[in-house]
């Protein structure tokens, strides 16, 4: 048992660490950004519903590896102990902060009101938190996540290039990152970008490569416990509905209870400062941070940039002749099925258009919907099942950020090598 | 599009920050980690290839131990069986001469032996002779009566070989001596101044001595010639044979 405990240990104190550590960090973002003078609200029992979530999954993920690096060395005998001691072991300490924060915390008394995740308000457009800033455009709360994405990406790439040698950084403390960053970078070079561009791999890679960390960035990060939890509490002006708020000590909380009661809310929250104080009003979350994913803006321009730099390799492979794909004049001559073809050339300039669509709705697409069916779900039932839905969610994450590199890829490759093969096959036909 | 929340502001921040990003990454990271990580890739083909290298040579070396083992394990073979062929050679050779050694002592002890032998036996022999002597003297001078001097003396000059006499001839015989045991008789000395006339020129007297040591017989000198007809010389060559 000892030895199961020393195994072990690790992993449950990673787990208490990265629980804690959401907790503290929640905590000490209310206190910083408290400090700016807004007002300060969050919407804690979502917030700790996310945390939980996620908590869960990584639990349920170190199990799994610990389980598989178990496996690999130890007799069967360990085995069937830790399945019947290990596994209800952190299924049991999902469960129990499940229960804890979520079902059973729907019950605590807080500030004389149930303490509940709350349904999300679903939009599209991303929240302003400030006034205008920049050439009149507000401060967005995805315009922060982009800055953490970038905080993110570049310190890591940073910290393995400067790491970086023959030999690889010991796998201890930030080692592992870089060891991990290592490993994306041999695999998506090695694996992908040699087979699919051949002798551009080198020239192209970095193209790819930084939409895979910036994608894979944007999207995990959007998962992490205060992404669309904390925020501030807004009197709900434009919107349907709003809800009650709580206050429990320098928190300020939605309540999953809707603002039906007013003079009895009102009269009983004069702490809220709000100006009406004796009106019915509904109050809504402004998150702080939103998943960067979900603004239309950043996969807009990623799908730009992305087919912009399928259009400069094909020229630069092919020189300006890559553009008789668009404009295929020379097969007018052949008569009328020259004609056709010609036509078809044309659509090949809307296909190019089409596919910023399809990379930017895709994308947007994909995590927006995670990110809603993960608020509904923890205003369901936070109970286990979050947690299911984060495993489900940091997957589409992964899938998403390398579809887009991929399918940049191909593009590129094929517009590196599309004309001739068009040619050809005109000559065919 | 407002309520997609699309501002072209917005947009072209982002792109903006994406080309910043990707910028910064090509020139700052992937070089160098894509680098590094070729590195890693030839240091580990080199280091299979050092390894593949000195599991050849370990190979080798091993084969090089075999055979010289088994070059040391023949070698000490040779040596030994040659060491004990040389053992054997030696011993061979020891023993025989040991053989050969004792064989010569065993000569040289039975040549001691028989000298030691011939010297006792020739010791007893003059014992013997001289007691024999001793009692052949008694026995002769015991038996020699006057009739036996008488025949002896008779008989001188038949007994004496011809051929001792024969030398006698042609001698002057200017002086001649003849001993005798006892006194002679006239007729006997007269009988031998006959014979001596026979034989030689007598020119001379012929000179009668008695000697009793002489036993018995006759000795008759002729200048420095001696004809011993004596028993003293019969019992002198007796001695002569017993001694030989």
């Amino acid at each position: 048992m000892g030895k199961l405990i020393r195994r072990m240990g690790p992993y449950l104190l990673l787990g208490l660490i990265a629980l804690l550590s959401c907790g503290v960090g929640g905590q000490a973002a209310f206190w910083l950004l408290g400090s700016l003078g807004d007002l300060l609200r969050g919407a804690g029992a979502t917030f700790l519903a996310s945390a939980t979530g996620l908590v869960g999954i990584l639990l349920v993920d170190a199990l799994v590896i610990a389980l598989v690096l178990w496996g690999l060395r130890d007799t069967r005998v360990i085995r069937y102990f830790q399945t019947l001691v290990v596994m209800p072991l952190i299924l049991g300490f999902v469960l129990g902060t499940s229960l804890f924060f979520g079902t059973l915390g729907q019950g605590l008394p807080v500030g004389g009101k149930p303490l509940k995740a709350v349904l999300p308000v679903i939009l599209v457009k991303p929240e302003p938190l400030t006034g205008p800033l920049f050439f009149g455009a507000p401060l967005t709360n995805t315009m922060v996540a982009m800055v953490l994405v970038d905080l993110v990406v570049l310190g890591l790439g940073l910290l393995a290039a400067r790491r970086a040698g023959p030999l690889p950084p010991p796998v201890r403390g930030l080692g592992i990152l870089v060891n991990l960053f290592e490993f994306l970078v041999e695999a998506l070079y090695e694996n992908l970008a040699k087979v699919v561009l051949g002798h551009r791999a080198r020239q192209v890679f970095p193209l790819v490569a930084s939409i895979f960390l910036m994608v894979l960035a944007a999207n995990w990060m959007g998962l992490l416990p205060g992404f669309d939890s904390i925020g501030k509490v807004e009197p709900a002006h434009g919107h349907e509905g709003g809800y009650a708020v709580i206050h429990w000590g320098p928190f300020t909380m939605l309540t999953a209870e809707p603002a039906a009661a007013p003079a009895e809310a009102a009269g009983h929250e004069k702490a809220g400062g709000e100006p009406h104080g004796t009106k019915a009003e509904g109050f809504v979350l402004v998150p702080y941070l939103r998943a960067l994913s979900t603004d239309l803006n950043f996969t807009i321009g990623l799908a730009l940039v992305a087919v912009f730099m399928v259009q400069v390799w094909g020229v630069r492979a092919l020189g300006p002749g890559y553009f008789w794909k668009f404009f295929n004049v020379k097969a007018l001559r052949r008569g009328f099925m020259g004609v056709i073809e010609f036509l078809v050339s044309l659509l090949e300039m809307i296909s190019e258009v089409a596919k910023v669509l399809s990379f930017s709705f895709r994308l947007f697409g994909n995590i927006f919907a995670g990110h809603v069916l993960l608020g509904i779900m923890m205003f369901l039932l936070p109970l286990l099942i979050p947690a299911v839905f984060y495993g489900l969610e940091i997957f589409v994450g992964l899938i998403q950020a390398f579809i887009f590199m991929m399918l940049t890829m191909v593009f590129i490759a094929l517009a590196t090598a599309g004309h001739e093969e068009g040619h050809s096959e005109g000559h065919h036909s | 599009m407002e309520a997609l929340g699309i501002n072209p502001i917005y947009l072209i921040a982002q792109i903006i920050n994406f080309l910043l990003i990707w910028f910064l990454l090509s020139r700052l990271v992937f070089p160098r980690v894509l680098k590094a990580l070729e590195e890693r890739r030839a240091l580990i083909e080199k280091g299979l290839e050092d390894a593949k290298a000195a599991e050849q040579l370990r190979a080798s070396m091993q084969a090089e131990r075999q055979r010289i083992l088994e070059e040391a394990l023949a070698e000490r073979q040779r040596i030994v069986a040659e060491a004990v062929r040389q053992a054997e050679q030696q011993r061979a050779q020891i023993l025989s001469e040991a053989r050969a050694e004792a064989q010569r002592i065993l000569e040289v002890a039975r040549e001691e032996a028989e000298r030691e032998r011939e010297r006792i036996l020739g010791e007893l022999r003059t014992q013997i002779a001289a007691l024999a002597l001793a009692a052949a003297h008694r026995i002769v001078s015991d038996a020699l009566d006057e009739s036996r001097h008488r025949r002896l003396i008779q008989e001188f000059f038949t007994a004496v070989p011809p051929r001792v006499l024969e030398e006698l001839r042609g001698l002057k015989g200017d002086r001649v001596e003849v001993v005798s045991a006892i006194p002679l008789q006239e007729e006997e000395k007269q009988n031998i101044r006959k014979e001596l006339s026979d034989r030689l020129d007598l020119t001379g007297d012929v000179i009668f001595r008695v000697d009793p040591t002489i036993l018995g017989g006759l000795i008759i000198r002729v200048g420095d010639r001696v004809v011993d007809g004596s028993v003293r010389a019969r019992m002198e060559g007796l001695r002569a044979t017993l001694m030989g």
